[in-house]
């Protein structure tokens, strides 16, 4: 086996160090009836050469082309990226538990929080979430935390569905009712901005009634691009910002693992949940990172911690942090603007094209499109060019049968969009 | 082997790099005026007092920068690296470039089924897999970690006990677990019931038997414990739990140990996570993404979170499911990780996963054997994949390994002994290296404790002040 280096005479050696007789010996703390007595029942090892051969068979090829967003938008990642992060150093380190060999990790993620408060206009974040799902539920919980005696959250259907399903298990969990109305009291109105549809949200609006109502507002971002563009929630007010940087770091993956992002404001601190990183001084003066604040965590505070969440996305932080870095601010605000721009080309030839387009009003790289029969039929033959040409919402939404939602981004060219019009419309 | 001194280069903030108006991203370009877009926002626009934080470089520039700072780094690729209760093995090349084949790593989650055959089938196989190397019925890949999995799996007890039409009120815990442990049974309102460590540093019978009653959902238990111990009586108190109409749930952090060698579902362990990051090589990436994948017994498998990887005419996503918990995440798990996890399965096969946990144990065992005259180990039991000893000089220690080249031991953890060093090999460092560990772990115990205070002296930084970091938080990058 390659990746043991054990020969006959190491292990003669070391058993003679430990005081066993044989390799089967060092079992003998588990009792016999606890012992697996046949083999694994698991296909034969593969040589490397076969193992590739069989990789490539299940994998196939990638989809032609892609018109499919819904919350796993994906962006042009440089291939640079890609090539630090297969540096062994990023790669196989852990959690940076002893600083002083983990300057490099600890550094990333203090970049990593600068660039996520900033993006949401924020005063701190945290060193990411598992996903945008679960960072939402995350801060749901500490809005109820920070509004003790109000169990209750208003998420709006316009909230990626999924999203509201992952509430729904993990807020039940802690007896928290979720409703979809303003009227009654809630510790926290949540918001998607730009929503499930694409559309821009009355962000000013939406915090402002809320604080009036004395509810915490959570902002929910499923493509951080929009920002490069978009007023940021927290500078509108927003208490919580969260969001999922899957699309700017590299892969889908079928949509895991990205990065789920968690921002909020300085004076709520303590009851944020997961890793944070903190600037500091050596014993030198000289400046570095540590992880801190772990007094809200598990393995410190265990049954008292703000949540259980360890083991975090930091690899793909990573990934988020030297992709935005590489984009910068003009790079960055031209990509937002870019896909704006692909939207609006999309609109105009589908308007032509005599498609129906739902929801009016300003969008960012999303449109839904109610299609007729024959548009329908139109694109379920693209997929058998290998060309999908969005997410259908009677998935999650009845109401909105036959309701195509396009995601048209920087990675569509012109001539893509106007072969899918031409195509669907045929 | 001894720290050398190499070209270390101080590292600034990248925002402190670069110029204003560099971009390292060209993008096409596109004929739409920008008039279009600042037409279309109106007042939803981002304000330049709304500014972002970033910095402004070319592409050589943050690449030099991050290769900097990967450099200060320690990694499983440059050291060893026995950080205890982590499983930190080599993590394989090809699981990497199995995760980027275009096939796996360009599909968009909500691709039509017919269209995700390939990567179905890989996730069907793999559940297959762990619920063999296990020892349960039914497994879920969607927990994005092990505590995650724990959230997922008590879910899943309390769920069962619901569907009972009961209500439990606590949950034992061991006073070895790991924090996760009791932070996801309180999340559920389950008061959390400790129990102690006997003499042998395995569950105090006695005590588990006089706190166990029907009032318990459970047990929180890991196998081998964190002391690296078999908890000899697991079937016991298994059956006992059960008797009172409890759940066990497994922590499988420690499954390294046991691979070919004992299923933890044979034990009567009702749901384990399982940690992919750590027993099956997915890579460690300075914290995650992990894969905390559940398995289950046949009374729990109704109640696995949704969508299940089912099997019909073709491969598919189960949802309609009427007593699963619901869904824990969005989409269907982190998939790139279950690629690589699969590829080291397929590499290995049964036999090379025994040969794998069998060689993780002969080399903690070996650990134990050359450091047990230098470091006091408060428990002579029989370790399997890791060993833990003592110190009372802990911290001390550990800063003083990272001047010999070594990544420190998992230190102060678990908490039922003072000054823990915990010390996980794995089976992929080589007997040299091993010799290289313990050499340096025998320097540091004989070396005068007054000069360790200073260590580390060989890294680009000493000692960082964390209790200053916590005092006064300084989280994001303070524009001067």
């Amino acid at each position: 086996m390659r990746y043991l280096s054990h020969t006959r005479d190491d292990i003669v050696d070391m058993l003679k160090m430990i005081g066993k007789p044989s390799l089967e010996d060092l079992f003998e703390s588990i009792p016999k009836p606890n012992r697996l007595n046949r083999p694994l029942e698991l296909p034969q090892a593969l040589s490397e050469i076969e193992l590739k051969a069989l990789l490539q068979e299940r994998a196939g090829h990638a989809p032609r082309s892609c018109f499919l967003g819904a919350g796993a938008c994906s962006h042009f990642v440089p291939e640079l990226v890609s090539q630090l992060l297969l540096r062994g150093e990023w790669l196989t380190a852990y959690t940076p538990y002893q600083p002083e060999v983990s300057q490099g990790t600890l550094q990333a993620i203090f970049e990593f929080q600068s660039i996520v408060a900033g993006l949401f206009g924020l005063e701190i974040a945290n060193a990411s979430m598992y996903d945008g799902s679960t960072a939402l539920a995350e801060a749901c919980l500490m809005a109820c935390r920070l509004k003790p005696g109000i169990q209750r959250v208003c998420i709006p259907k316009t909230v990626h569905p999924e999203y509201r399903e992952v509430c729904e298990t993990i807020l039940g969990a802690a007896q928290i009712e979720i409703t979809d109305r303003s009227d009654k009291p809630v510790s926290a109105i949540v918001y998607q901005n730009p929503n499930f549809f694409g559309q821009l949200e009355n962000q000013a609006q939406i915090i402002q009634q809320a604080h009036v109502q004395n509810a915490l507002v959570i902002a929910v971002c499923t493509d951080p691009v929009a920002l490069g563009a978009i007023a940021s929630p927290g500078s509108l007010g927003a208490d919580i910002v969260v969001g999922e940087g899957i699309g700017l770091c590299g892969h889908l993956s079928l949509g895991a693992p990205g990065v789920g992002l968690f921002a909020t404001k300085k004076e709520f601190l303590r009851q944020m949940p997961g890793r944070l990183c903190g600037q500091t001084v050596d014993s030198k003066g000289q400046r570095g990172y540590v992880l801190t604040l772990s007094t809200r965590e598990q393995h410190i505070r265990r049954e008292k911690a703000t949540s259980n969440i360890c083991t975090n996305h930091n690899l793909m932080a990573l990934a988020f942090t030297m992709t935005l870095s590489l984009y910068g601010k003009s790079g960055f605000r031209e990509l937002a603007y870019q896909n704006i721009k692909k939207a609006i080309y999309f609109r105009q030839q589908a308007s032509k094209a005599g498609f129906k387009i739902l929801f009016d009003g300003p969008h960012f790289n999303e449109t839904v499109l109610k299609l007729t029969t024959s548009q329908l039929e139109a694109a379920r033959k693209l997929e058998q060019e290998d060309i999908f040409a969005g997410v259908f919402l009677d998935r999650w939404y009845p109401e909105y049968s036959n309701c195509l939602l396009v995601a048209t981004t920087e990675l569509h060219t012109q001539e893509a969009i106007d072969y899918l019009v031409r195509s669907l419309a045929s | 082997m001894i720290g050398r001194t190499n070209f270390d280069f101080a590292e600034n903030l990248s925002f402190e790099h670069g110029s204003p108006g560099r971009s390292g991203v060209d993008l096409p370009a596109v004929s739409m005026p920008d008039a279009a877009v600042r037409d279309l926002l109106g007042e939803h626009a981002r304000l330049e007092s709304d500014a972002l934080v970033l910095p402004e470089c070319s592409e050589p520039e943050i690449n030099r920068h991050y290769t900097r700072l990967s450099r200060w780094n320690f990694s499983i690729d440059t050291n060893t690296y026995p950080l205890g209760s982590c499983t930190m093995k080599y993590n394989p090349r090809i699981n990497e470039w199995a995760g980027r084949l275009p096939g796996f790593a360009n599909l968009h989650p909500y691709l039509p089924e017919s269209r995700l055959q390939g990567a179905l089938e890989l996730m069907w196989d793999l559940q297959n897999y762990l619920a063999e190397i296990g020892g349960f019925e039914a497994v879920s890949l969607q927990p994005a970690a092990g505590a995650h999995g724990e959230f997922t799996g008590v879910m899943m007890i309390q769920a069962a006990l619901k569907a009972r039409g009961e209500t439990r009120t606590k949950m034992i815990v061991p006073h070895s677990a790991h924090g996760t442990n009791p932070a996801t049974a309180a999340f559920f309102g389950y008061e959390i019931v400790n129990v102690e460590s006997g003499p042998d540093g395995l569950i105090d019978m006695a005590e588990f038997k006089s706190k166990l009653d029907n009032q318990c959902a459970g047990i929180m238990i890991t196998n081998p414990n964190t002391l690296g111990l078999f908890e000899k009586n697991i079937s016991e108190i298994c059956k006992l739990v059960h008797e009172y109409g409890g759940f066990v749930y497994g922590d499988g952090a420690n499954l390294n140990a046991l691979m070919g060698m004992a299923r933890p579902g044979d034990f009567g362990i009702d749901v384990m996570h399982f940690n992919l990051h750590k027993t099956f090589t997915t890579p460690h990436g300075g914290g995650g993404p992990g894969c905390g994948a559940v398995g289950v017994s046949k009374a729990l498998e109704p109640f696995l979170p949704i969508p299940v990887v089912a099997k019909g005419k073709g491969y598919y996503f189960d949802t309609h499911r009427p007593q699963s918990i619901g869904r824990v995440r969005s989409f269907y798990g982190n998939f790139g990780m279950m690629v690589r996890a699969f590829t080291y399965i397929r590499e290995l096969g049964g036999e090379g996963l025994k040969q794998a946990s069998e060689r993780a144990v002969l080399n903690a065992n070996y650990v134990k054997a050359r450091l047990k005259k230098y470091y006091h180990l408060p428990y002579k039991t029989d370790c399997l994949h890791e060993v833990v000893f003592t110190h009372k000089n802990t911290l001390d220690i550990a800063k003083g390994l990272i001047d010999r080249g070594m990544h420190p031991p998992t230190i102060y953890f678990p908490l039922i002994v003072s000054g823990a060093l915990m010390i996980e090999p794995t089976e992929t460092e080589s007997k040299e290296e091993l010799d290289n560990l313990c050499e340096a772990f025998i320097e540091v115990a004989q070396e005068d404790p007054e000069k360790l205070k200073g260590a580390p002296i060989h890294t680009a930084l000493g000692r960082l002040n964390e209790a200053q970091a916590a005092r006064n938080p300084i989280l994001v990058y303070q524009h001067v």
